[in-house]
């Protein structure tokens, strides 16, 4: 069978793992899951391991309009949505669109943003579009968010809070690049400038048709959801957990597990991809109990996973 | 060789009679006719492979039954027309067609007969009906099945034997449950078997009049009055105290309506605890050892006589216990002249006689003497047959045939007695009782009903006395039917119409919680016995282990793979020992883990089909056992 477009995407991936992107192909096959499955993105991981390279070249190769916003305190959430100036030639007030009016935005550092100008992203990329002095501006489409955070940030920081976390389809970290990768890119050094070169690979007119196929050809049956269904029960009766995945949550693997079966060249979805997606997708949404403060999400989910049987008959 | 067909008819024929047999003796003579001529037709035309009635004729008869009996039908006279309608439908069966359809027609007309049947009387001979006819329209069933798919159907011996001991199987775990299903199901508070069976009232041989002479109202029946679970108690004692006559008019002993006083003075005695099970019937009287003491179980009134009356009627089974004082005493709570009234116009025989009696001595207990001496001389005879039966029977009895039973003996007695001033009163009750060793209880039946005297000797109480002991022949006449012994088969029969009573009709919601409060107590009793920790931590252990067990077969189940699945995996497992299998790892990462195109492949398809809900084709089967036969031969 053949998946529209998932040849150029898949080859898109290789391109820019090969000649970018070297030892982020998880992160970077994530990334463009979100992208297909319509969600968001947040990558948290030390500073300086390449997320604003990987959403940089990201942006290059989609062939998309990029925004960058750098988070610090004293942000405000005008500098993130724009806002009206008043054109003393015209003698009228005319709107300046903020970087959030873009395909791709990179919200670098999001948790030094004050909660306020979180909310207002976090808003902008539940609803996709913002109301600014009463008029409402649609957010162009596709809209992605990649969103970054400093775990080990702790001055001057706002974490982000279960709710609003929930708002990103996908966590992941970058994760330092094998050795012999590592030592290439310190020989080569920076290519931010080759990036900025690079030519796109994908029109968004591709993007688009891979991701009305993903939304309405990828097939889930009535067996995988079961499985999806299952997990997410367990997530709410384990007893290191205050709360489990919602169901917004069990939306969202579904959704991200169709986009890994495209991504595969499957028009299915079979419990694998559920099993791949399950922990960038669920992991960030679990709330653990008090006395479990310290417990890795991931491991907790990882645990679940492995307990549970997969369907085969 | 067994052909189906014959085992088939014969069922056919045993379930017929096991659903009328109960009824049999209550059908119209026509039904009680039809019935064996049409079961012989029906096994002769069986035999010559032909029906004598065919399917019009059949269903003509029946519908002019039908309209015939149905028009009976009413409120009051419901069972009757029934059951002869079943019986009647029955024998049209016997003798038509016997098709398959034809034969479950009948079964389901035999249990609705062998139901109706619990209308007229439900005793313990209604179960084994019951079972009986569960085990035989089972096996037929199954018989059934294989006759329909094969008129002709032969079997060896040896299946036959298989067949029929696997649909005995059906029937007897049905019944097991329907044990454990009977005691713990909840109840109602009124028994529906009650309901059902109003229970018949039968001719009774206790009267609460005494008039000796008149009719021979005495039953022979022995028909079962009650049950009394007690210890086994000498002969003697034996007196099933019921109803006490105070009042002589003419020949006539009565009941004094109100006696003063509210409970009886009972003195010394034995107490000896019984609980007894009436049959039902419509006479308000309980009985008991003599001396009836406290009773428990039932609303009942007791008076300064010891005579207990219920309230009403009884409408259902009951049973109550009672504290019974052998060879107690009671005192008399009023005057003496009391039990001394006489009637007016008594025979100058007996007058004289009384006169010379009364000459006998001064005290109470002299005059007493003379009189039991004058029974014991005067040669009297028990008997129910020669009875006295002229105007004044008691004379008769007293002078000239000198033969009578126990109202003959105790009514005489208690007059001479009155005359010459000794307070009297009859007892009307039963005496003896057929001791069943196998439940442990005295069957009373109603030939047992019997009269005696009680009499107030200075001061010291009512005492009994049984005028009826001192006739010549009291050993062999009198006693001899009181508890003649019965034979083991008839014990045993009442033993189980005893314990059915007992443990099917008058179980109701009452008895329900009694015995469930029992259980937990006995559970409760038990704990302390369990040897502290150690113990629970055993029993814990092996409850988890056996939780364990059963959860794991249950997930074994559930994950109960196609046959193509599970040879896929033997033959991974086989060739690539180290990797992690199914349901711990999905069939693509299994094939990713060994690096393996096949396995892939094999994953490809099977999942293909599989998360996809739907079947997989034969092209698909084909490829799959490609596969496992690639992977197997790969590992030789």
């Amino acid at each position: 069978m053949s998946l529209p477009r998932h040849t150029l995407i898949t080859k898109t991936i290789d391109i820019l793992v090969a000649d970018f992107l070297q030892g982020k192909i998880e992160a970077l096959r994530l990334a463009m899951t979100a992208l297909l499955a319509g969600g968001h993105l947040l990558l948290e991981d030390i500073p300086g391991l390449g997320k604003t390279t990987l959403a940089l070249a990201l942006s290059g190769a989609l062939g998309l309009s990029f925004g960058r916003v750098q988070c610090t305190s004293d942000l405000l959430p005008s500098d993130i949505t724009g806002l009206s100036i008043f054109d003393r030639e015209k003698n009228a007030f005319k709107f300046m669109p903020g970087p959030i009016f873009n395909n791709l935005l990179l919200v670098d550092e999001i948790n030094r943003a004050t909660p306020k100008t979180q909310s207002a992203l976090l808003e902008a990329m539940e609803e996709r579009r913002v109301t600014i002095e009463g008029t409402t501006h649609n957010l162009p489409d596709p809209f992605l968010v990649i969103a970054t955070q400093n775990p080990l940030e702790q001055v001057g920081t706002y974490p982000l809070p279960e709710s609003q976390m929930d708002r990103f389809l996908i966590t992941t970290g970058v994760g330092y690049p094998p050795p012999a990768i590592e030592k290439e890119i310190i020989r080569a050094g920076s290519i931010r400038e080759e990036i900025r070169a690079m030519h796109s690979l994908l029109t968004l007119d591709d993007i688009l048709t891979a991701r009305r196929f993903i939304r309405e050809e990828i097939q889930l049956g009535d067996r995988v959801l079961d499985y999806i269904h299952t997990l997410i029960v367990a997530t709410r009766d384990h007893e290191m957990l205050l709360s489990g995945i919602s169901t917004r949550g069990g939306i969202a693997i579904a959704d991200a597990a169709r986009a890994a079966a495209y991504l595969r060249g499957r028009a299915y979805v079979i419990p694998e991809d559920v099993r791949e997606m399950i922990i960038p997708v669920g992991a960030h949404r679990l709330i653990p109990r008090a006395e479990h403060e310290t417990l890795g999400k991931r491991e907790v989910l990882q645990s679940i996973v492995a307990a549970l049987p997969v369907p085969l008959a | 060789m067994v052909n189906l067909r014959t085992p088939l008819n014969w069922l056919h024929y045993v379930i017929c009679l096991l659903g009328v047999a109960p009824v049999y003796a209550a059908l119209a003579l026509p039904a009680q006719i039809a019935l064996p001529l049409a079961l012989l037709g029906g096994i002769s035309a069986d035999r010559q492979q032909r029906t004598v009635i065919p399917d019009r004729g059949a269903t003509l008869a029946s519908l002019i039954f039908f309209i015939f009996y149905g028009w009976q039908v009413s409120f009051v006279n419901l069972i009757d027309p029934v059951i002869n309608i079943l019986a009647l439908l029955i024998a049209i069966r016997l003798l038509g067609a016997k098709s398959g359809r034809h034969l479950l027609q009948n079964y389901t007309l035999a249990l609705f007969s062998l139901a109706a049947s619990a209308l007229l009387k439900l005793d313990a001979s209604f179960l084994s009906y019951l079972i009986l006819m569960v085990f035989a329209i089972a096996v037929s069933l199954v018989l059934l099945t294989y006759v329909e798919a094969d008129e002709k159907m032969r079997l060896s011996a040896a299946e036959f034997r298989k067949i029929i001991t696997v649909a005995l199987l059906m029937p007897g775990i049905a019944l097991l449950l329907m044990l454990a299903f009977f005691v713990i199901l909840p109840r109602t508070q009124y028994p529906l078997w009650n309901f059902l069976n109003p229970g018949g009232t039968s001719k009774v041989g206790f009267s609460e009049e005494v008039r000796p002479g008149t009719v021979s109202n005495l039953a022979e029946t022995r028909t079962p009055v009650f049950r009394a679970k007690t210890m086994e108690l000498p002969k003697e004692d034996l007196y099933w105290r019921g109803i006490v006559l105070s009042q002589l008019e003419g020949n006539n002993w009565k009941r004094l309506p109100e006696v003063p006083g509210t409970t009886p003075d009972i003195r010394g005695g034995r107490a000896v605890a019984v609980t007894v099970y009436p049959e039902l019937n419509d006479r308000r009287y309980l009985f008991a050892l003599d001396v009836p003491g406290q009773i428990s179980g039932i609303r009942a009134a007791r008076d300064a006589e010891g005579v207990l009356t219920l309230h009403r009627t009884p409408r259902k089974r009951f049973f109550y216990e009672i504290v019974s004082h052998i060879g107690a005493t009671l005192k008399a709570p009023v005057r003496a002249d009391r039990w001394l009234q006489v009637p007016e116009n008594i025979s100058p025989r007996i007058v004289n006689l009384a006169q010379q009696l009364r000459a006998a001595g001064a005290t109470d207990d002299q005059r007493f003497a003379a009189l039991v001496n004058y029974f014991r001389t005067a040669k009297f005879s028990y008997s129910h047959r020669d009875l006295p039966r002229g105007p004044d029977p008691v004379a008769e009895f007293l002078f000239e045939r000198k033969t009578g039973y126990c109202e003959f003996f105790a009514s005489s007695f208690a007059l001479l007695a009155r005359l010459i001033d000794i307070p009297a009163r009859l007892v009307g009750g039963y005496y003896g009782g057929n001791y069943n060793d196998l439940g442990g209880y005295y069957l009373v039946s109603e030939d047992q009903a019997h009269v005696w005297v009680e009499v107030l000797l200075s001061g010291e109480g009512w005492r009994r006395f049984d005028p009826s002991t001192l006739a010549v022949n009291a050993t062999t006449e009198l006693l001899a039917e009181r508890g003649s012994g019965q034979s083991l088969a008839q014990r045993l029969a009442d033993a189980a119409d005893y314990f059915w009573q007992r443990a099917v009709i008058v179980y109701d919601f009452d008895r329900q919680m009694t015995l469930l409060l029992a259980t937990g107590r006995n559970l409760r009793a038990l704990r302390p016995q369990l040897k502290k920790p150690a113990t629970a931590t055993v029993l814990m252990v092996l409850g988890g282990l056996g939780m364990i067990v059963v959860s794991g077969y249950w997930r074994g189940t559930r994950h109960r793979a196609h046959p193509l699945l599970r040879a896929y995996l033997r033959s991974v497992a086989r060739r690539y020992p180290a990797a992690v299998l199914p349901p711990r790892c999905g069939l693509t990462e299994l094939a990713e883990a060994v690096n393996d195109p096949r396995c892939q492949r094999f994953a490809d398809i099977y999942g293909g089909a599989f998360y996809r809900d739907r079947l997989l084709t034969r092209e698909e089967r084909e490829a799959l056992r490609e596969i496992i036969a690639q992977l197997k031969s790969a590992q030789n």
